[in-house]
């Protein structure tokens, strides 16, 4: 029970750490209260807890898909939320109302989407009295690797910021956001409401998805050792489609600078 | 070992189905033979007090069973292999495994033996 709990600890709010660190080393300087973060926080806790309430019946719906279709619901609308705040990083002239609230919900639906599992497997095994000890000292631990793994990302992410530029964890955000956003495919897979598509590649020889790094480059950026190519063509488009668009507001930025007379 | 075998459901154009047991953290049963390239409905009953996660990393699926409810995963066409699946809550006892075979060999069935791996 103790090692499980730890593991499944790490699966579920290992994203959720690492989707954090990326937003507070992305907009830090931008907005210098952390309160956002607490914020996100309780409010991600809160709504998971009354999905959790509500799970039974949400599960039942659309034919016993409901679980799996709110959370690919939930993760698209993250997915955007998280390539807006990219654009807001690219662009100085967003009001810190706007950021702080576009921050509060990106955080809140990475706890939600990611969370809400664990919080079943808590309130599941609770009861016993025999696990509840395993599951206080799987919690501490699994939070523990958590914040180590956070604290890590968080000095490297200040170090690329330093050393290369801001883009660099812009880029990371949107893989994460794409890794996210893939995943989608495999839920509405599982629930027969997106076809079946052939396994593009099977990687679990090099990187198992069992195995701790597989855990955290799932965790960071979608990582699967065998996905669909439905799977792959998400995960490129969801990172092809904003850099398109970064491209195309950089090219009229440099054409509305072009056309400026000189002074 | 028990096996399910489902080659003639191929005639039948609706999913096949196959039901599963989760009692005593134990799956039943636990070998689950299912013809290659079909697609193939799974559907899970928790018997027990506590949820079980349905998980597997081989077929890319994951699905939390609440106690005393059942719960519906869709398998999508599976070349032929075995491809291991476990309770994500309880790993050292609810195993199991889909074995794919050529939908174009016959198959013996035969019900014998334990009912689950363990």
């Amino acid at each position: 029970m103790l090692i499980n709990t730890v593991i499944l600890f790490l699966r579920d709010a290992l994203p959720i750490f690492i989707v954090f660190v990326l937003l507070l080393g992305l907009f830090e300087e931008k907005i210098k209260p952390r309160s956002w973060l607490y914020f996100a926080l309780m409010l991600g806790i809160t709504l998971a807890l009354i999905l959790l309430v509500n799970i039974n019946w949400v599960s039942e719906l659309l034919d016993g898909t409901g679980h799996e279709t709110l959370n690919a619901l939930l993760i698209c609308i993250s997915y955007f939320m998280l390539i807006s705040l990219v654009v807001i990083a690219n662009n100085s002239g967003v009001s810190i109302h706007k950021l702080t609230a576009l921050l509060i919900i990106s955080g809140a639906l990475s706890v939600i989407t990611n969370g809400t599992d664990f919080l079943i497997f808590l309130t599941g095994f609770w009861s016993n009295t025999d696990n509840a000890t395993s599951l206080s000292l799987g919690i501490i631990l699994g939070s523990g690797i958590c914040f180590s793994i956070s604290v890590l990302i968080y000095f490297l992410i200040h170090y690329l910021k330093e050393r290369f530029s801001e883009k660099i964890i812009q880029t990371i955000l949107i893989l994460y956001s794409a890794g996210q956003l893939s995943k989608v495919t495999i839920l509405l897979a599982q629930a027969d409401l997106l076809p079946a598509t052939a396994i593009a590649w099977n990687s679990d020889v090099y990187i198992s998805d069992s195995k701790e790094l597989g855990h955290l480059l799932s965790s960071l950026i979608g990582y699967e050792s065998s996905p669909t190519y439905l799977h792959v063509i998400t995960y490129l488009l969801a990172i092809i489609v904003p850099y398109i668009y970064f491209l195309k507001q950089n090219s009229n930025r440099k054409i509305t600078s072009c056309e400026e007379p000189n002074t | 070992m028990t096996l399910v075998l489902l080659l003639p459901m191929l005639v039948n154009s609706k999913t096949p189905e196959v039901n599963v047991t989760l009692h005593n953290h134990l799956f039943y049963p636990a070998v689950i033979i299912i013809p290659s390239d079909q697609k193939v409905k799974l559907v899970i009953e928790n018997k027990d007090d506590t949820p079980e996660e349905f998980d597997s990393f081989d077929l890319n699926r994951e699905k939390v069973i609440f106690p005393h409810k059942k719960a519906t995963i869709f398998i999508s066409p599976l070349s032929v292999g075995d491809y291991s699946f476990f309770g994500e809550y309880n790993p050292n006892s609810a195993k199991g495994i889909i074995r794919v075979v050529d939908a174009n060999k016959p198959q013996k069935s035969s019900i014998s033996g334990d009912e689950n791996v363990n």
